[in-house]
């Protein structure tokens, strides 16, 4: 180590830049180089006198900054990541009283209409032909006469005047019309109630999840309306009245989720 | 105190380091935990704004642009690696919220820029580490000293000199290369000593 190498690196070893290594020579060639000590103490002048400096010209942010910069970051809310399971499910807990209310009644309504249209659908399908006493085996395959064979010579049930009229029991389609209409009843009713609390949170929610939410929201729409039009067009299809409340069900779900945001 | 201040007993040169904030803290933050940014702030906010400060010497500005610098943090917080330290992050947004700053007032024909700030005078007299006061006097000299430094050296001063940054660190916040910055830091150097020699002549008694 010659003392134009030790001058040169004098500032490197005050801040610690160098290799340990040559920080130790460095050392050693100090303390018998008074030349390259008086160049320390220069330099230890030097910066003592710039750090203060940097110290006493230091300034702290004002009181309102925080408040400032927290009124800028609301607006620009990052979204957030992907929940964990664990959050998933404790966070269903704190889900506001209206919404877990909410999303326990459309479950309900949900599985019995769901269950019912499927009770209907596979009933459907193992007997199509309405029970005739004509005719001796169920076929699957409809002959559109046979409804009139079965209204002109049917026997009609000996009646009693004595005894109180038995009320007609509802036919099965009757029975699932009655089931949708009262699950899409009771599902419009969830999304007034989730449409008032959105409609109160939207001026938090970031405005890409909000056009996020209005374009699935379209989505859905047009698809319980087409449901709709094809379940009046055929009244009697369990397969129609159950995608209607599949459609429902989801349109439920996506008003779930940005309420729960 | 948010910084630890690590005394070189056997250099006697003292360097003020800032304590990086935890991990975990930093995690929370980027999922957009509020409190865990703040604490962010309340760490890194005296630094940032005293560094912005030492840039543009016009201290409302400064304040301006280091909210500036932590809204434009927060809204990359994810940008900011696992492996990153937040301060080197954030100084080096501020360093980009300065420079766009600098050019946006040049296009609009301000009378403000980087090299000619305005004579606010310096407020603090707090004593210096050996319990003598830098006069007011003094202080003027040597702000009005770096005010004259280009921008590039004014930056790499202010870093090392008076953040403690290593050259990776600053090199990361700058994107000059490590050459270049000891250059400049060297050039700094030999510009204030001259136009503080008497100064420095005074404290030490040996020629600046």
């Amino acid at each position: 180590m010659n003392c134009a190498n030790c001058k040169e690196e004098l500032v490197e070893l005050a801040y610690g830049e160098l290799d340990p290594r040559i920080s130790q020579e460095l050392r050693t060639h100090l303390e018998s180089c008074s030349s390259c000590t008086l160049a320390w103490r220069e330099l230890e002048a030097e910066l003592g006198l710039f750090t203060a400096y940097g110290q006493n010209s230091e300034i702290q942010p004002s009181a309102g900054m925080w408040t400032a910069i927290q009124s800028q970051i609301r607006e620009i809310e990052p979204a957030p990541s992907r929940p964990t399971f664990w959050q998933n499910l404790l966070g269903s807990l704190t889900v506001p009283a209206l919404i877990r209310q909410t999303a326990f009644a459309v479950l309900l309504i949900a599985a019995s209409a769901g269950l019912t249209a499927y009770y209907f659908t596979s009933r459907r399908a193992s007997t199509d032909a309405p029970i005739s006493a004509r005719v001796p085996t169920v076929d699957f395959k409809p002959i559109p006469e046979k409804p009139k064979e079965k209204e002109a010579p049917a026997p009609t049930p000996d009646i009693d005047e004595s005894k109180p009229k038995i009320v007609k029991r509802p036919s099965d389609d009757e029975i699932l019309d009655l089931q949708v209409r009262r699950a899409a009843r009771e599902y419009e009713n969830a999304i007034k109630l989730l449409d008032r609390s959105i409609a109160k949170r939207k001026s938090e929610l970031d405005p890409d999840s909000i056009r996020q939410y209005e374009a699935s929201l379209a989505m859905v729409n047009e698809s319980i309306e087409s449901s709709r039009i094809a379940l009046r067009e055929h009244p009697q299809d369990p397969l129609t009245a159950r995608f209607l409340l599949s459609a429902y069900s989801r349109k439920v779900e996506l008003m779930q989720e940005i309420a729960m945001r | 105190m948010n910084e630890l201040v690590l005394s070189l007993a056997n250099e006697g040169v003292s360097k003020r380091v800032y304590a990086e904030i935890s991990p975990q803290i930093v995690a929370r933050a980027r999922s957009g935990d509020q409190d865990a940014f703040h604490a962010i702030f309340m760490r890194f906010g005296r630094p940032v704004l005293s560094f912005i400060n030492q840039l543009v010497y016009d201290q409302s500005l400064a304040e301006e642009l280091t909210q500036e610098t932590f809204v434009r943090a927060y809204r990359n917080l994810r940008t900011l690696g696992e492996d990153s330290k937040v301060s080197t992050w954030l100084f080096g947004i501020a360093r980009n919220v300065v420079r766009e700053s600098a050019r946006q007032a040049i296009r609009q024909k301000k009378d403000v820029s980087l090299d000619e700030p305005e004579p606010i005078e310096l407020r603090s007299s707090s004593p210096t580490p050996d319990g003598n006061l830098l006069g007011r006097e003094l202080n003027q000299e040597i702000r009005r000293a770096l005010i004259e430094l280009d921008e590039d050296k004014r930056l790499v001063f202010s870093l090392k000199i008076f953040h403690g940054k290593s050259y990776e660190e600053i090199s990361g916040i700058t994107g000059h290369s490590i050459g270049k910055l000891k250059t400049d830091l060297h050039r700094a150097r030999i510009e204030l000593k001259s136009r503080l020699s008497g100064y420095l002549g005074g404290e030490s008694g040996a020629k600046a």
